[in-house]
């Protein structure tokens, strides 16, 4: 795999937007001629060579390319927007909508990351090894089909509404997640450590949560069906008929 | 001289009724209006209201002229990479269409107090869809009213007594007793006093209290408690809903703003549109002041989405979370502010008041507030609805016509209409250069 360090120099106060960072753009390219794509700040655009140090080398198509992120890059959203292929490893902390539309390929984070990761992707494998902000796997805003394949790691905690409106795909969060996890989910698996304030599978139709912590407060509107495996299953959300399944670590 | 049916330009209600005495073109007396509203007439006419363009140097105010002013708000604007335009709520919806012009002129980014206010309730309205009605209806028809998480005798105090409470519509004959008052709230309020029935939940309880009724509903076991009330007062509660004529809920900030924000409205709306299988039941939001529908509305019309709109690529994005005003001032991600008739500087988090110190801000208001002492241009605003003549909408979206009683106190501009644009018009011209 070719790798390409893209090294931050410094960021515009006002933040980036740049889903153009991602490998398909920069295959076949002299470095030359990446410092000249362009991403979005403020109300202007700006230049990938006025912001990193480029260095290393592109590869021929999509899959065989890695480009490692060095620096906080807490303040560029979009990273690996609908990327098909290839390998983003960032070495800091990242913004929001991290591997928006995915298809495939795999994105690996060592610091921590922000809200909307993998934000109705399709494919692919994002890895976390900090904390994840809220959204994760969640649907864009405007509409309910959430994260439809692919997988999600989080080695740390994650926020809020995580898989909202999942349709398929799988999310591992190995820390706690907080309130509302599978809101509207009607396909996929999330597995969890543990939720806060026990809020889980609101609207629920479909899929599967399993929950690894055995102190966890079932909420009311899950109902009782069996055991399997060691898990206790439930299925909800009763306020509705929801046909979504619960799992417990007994 | 007696004006009448002059509109209200404070709260949500828009009491359109009031009647105004002039004399020698100042009010003299204002009838048949709120604590509120009697403020706002009284504050229209007082010595502290800004009548003069005010420019910060070294730390001072110095008194400038309008064409200056003018100048200066267009330069802090077309300099800027990323501008908030942000507030209009107490301004006439004429202003609100100038002001998503200059957004887009200057691919800024425009929002209102509806962000952190009724914003999850719109957030809840786009993904299940809100059941309503007008007020009028709610006056007309209603024999169940329920008040959840909000308390209209502090907030909207002429609420119960012009549409859900009090008055005789068509088909509530006796008024008041022809009708049954419901409080859900976490402590006893004002409104919970004149209730007929009172249902004292724990503090972030809602969302499990509407999931328990949405089960009662669907005919399934409740566990023997839910959010601080027992089964039986549940089952009432459900059963009282179920069996009114016309029912109606009035969601407040208690509802939007406990823990699970916009699920908790979603999750209301879903139990709101099961109840229209047994009756007929409507929800309406609590907005707080007078035209914060209308910056929804107008910005729905102009640009397709309600509110948080960020036009810096140059057409409308939109993604509360992420193009909302508290978490682009928490990123620190503008670098100029225009505030029109508001005080984020007061209400806003520490962290965002800290980013807005940093960065040049131009606030139109009619009184001194922290944001204008904040501010490095202050330029006079014009109150609608008693200044100047505007549109604006009520809580259950009805557009109202503010009337025009007496001249604002200074001659260079007579609306924040003609104020905006003429900082459009300048800009434009700086572009051209």
């Amino acid at each position: 795999m070719m790798e390409l360090v893209l090294e931050i120099k410094k960021i515009p106060k006002t933040g980036l937007e740049a889903e153009t960072i991602k490998p398909e753009n920069f295959v076949n390219k002299s470095i030359k001629e990446i410092e000249k794509i362009e991403v979005c700040s403020g109300n202007g655009k700006i230049t990938l060579g006025s912001i990193f140090k480029i260095s290393g080398k592109t590869a021929k198509n999509p899959s065989e390319q890695k480009i490692v992120i060095v620096g906080d890059a807490s303040k560029i959203k979009r990273i690996g927007e609908a990327m098909s292929g290839g390998e983003i490893l960032l070495k800091g902390d990242v913004g929001p909508r991290l591997g928006e539309f995915m298809v495939s390929g795999k994105i690996i984070v060592e610091g921590n990351a922000d809200n909307w990761i993998g934000t109705s992707m399709n494919g692919g494998e994002i890895i976390v090894k900090g904390n994840a902000g809220d959204y994760m796997g969640s649907s864009i805003r405007g509409t309910n089909r959430g994260m439809r394949g692919g997988k999600i790691l989080v080695d740390g905690n994650a926020g809020g509404e995580i898989g909202y409106g999942m349709v398929g795909g799988e999310i591992t969060i190995n820390g706690t997640a907080d309130s509302f996890v599978g809101s509207y989910m009607r396909g996929g698996k999330i597995v969890v450590g543990n939720v806060l304030m026990n809020r889980i599978g609101f609207s629920m139709n479909g899929g599967e949560i399993s929950i690894i912590d055995k102190t966890f407060n079932v909420p009311f509107y899950f109902r009782k069906i069996g055991e399997e495996g060691g898990f206790m299953q439930y299925s909800g959300d009763q306020s509705f008929d929801g046909k979504g399944l619960l799992k417990v670590q007994k | 001289m007696m004006i009448s049916d002059v509109t209200c330009p404070v709260c949500g209600c828009g009491c359109d009724d009031i009647r105004v005495q002039l004399d020698d073109s100042k009010i003299a007396k204002v009838y048949g209006v709120c604590i509120m509203g009697q403020q706002k007439f009284r504050k229209s006419q007082s010595p502290e209201r800004i009548t003069k363009p005010l420019k910060k140097e070294d730390g001072k105010f110095v008194e400038i002229s309008w064409d200056d002013a003018i100048n200066e708000a267009a330069e802090i604007l077309s300099k800027a990479s990323h501008s908030l335009f942000y507030g209009w709520s107490e301004t006439s919806c004429e202003a609100m269409k100038v002001g998503i012009d200059l957004a887009e002129l200057t691919h800024g980014f425009i929002d209102g107090q509806s962000s952190h206010c009724h914003g999850p309730s719109i957030i809840g309205e786009q993904s299940v869809g809100i059941p309503s009605c007008t007020l009028g209806m709610v006056m007309n028809y209603a024999d169940l009213v329920i008040y959840w998480g909000s308390n209209p005798i502090e907030s909207h105090p002429r609420h119960m007594s012009r549409f859900s409470t009090y008055p005789r519509g068509i088909y509530s004959g006796e008024g008041r007793r022809d009708r049954k008052i419901v409080v859900i709230d976490t402590r006893k309020t004002l409104t919970a006093n004149v209730s007929n029935l009172f249902f004292q939940i724990k503090p972030n309880s809602d969302f499990e209290l509407i999931s328990a009724l949405r089960m009662v509903l669907n005919g399934k076991e409740i566990p023997d408690e839910v959010a601080g009330l027992n089964r039986e007062e549940i089952t009432k509660l459900a059963d009282t809903m179920k069996n009114c004529g016309y029912g109606v809920v009035f969601v407040g900030l208690g509802l939007t703003h406990s823990k699970g924000k916009s699920n908790n409205v979603e999750n209301l709306y879903h139990l709101v549109r099961r109840l229209n299988d047994f009756t007929r039941f409507n929800v309406i939001p609590m907005r707080g002041h007078y035209n914060v529908a209308g910056l929804n509305q107008v910005l729905t019309w102009r640009t397709g989405y309600p509110f948080a709109v960020d036009f810096f690529r140059g057409y409308p994005c939109y993604n509360p979370g992420e193009t909302s005003v508290i978490d682009i001032l928490a990123r620190g991600e503008v670098d100029a502010m225009l505030s029109i008739s508001s005080d984020p500087v007061s209400h806003f988090p520490k962290k965002c008041v800290e980013h807005l110190a940093e960065i040049p801000i131009i606030s139109m208001d009619i009184v001194r507030t922290p944001t204008t002492e904040l501010s490095d241009l202050v330029i006079p605003g014009v109150i609608t609805g008693i200044d100047a003549v505007g549109t604006y909408y009520r809580m259950d979206n009805i557009p109202l016509i503010a009337k025009k009683i007496i001249e604002p106190p200074f001659d260079f501009t007579h609306s924040d209409e003609e104020t905006l644009k003429k900082i459009y018009d300048k800009i434009l011209e700086k572009k051209k250069k």
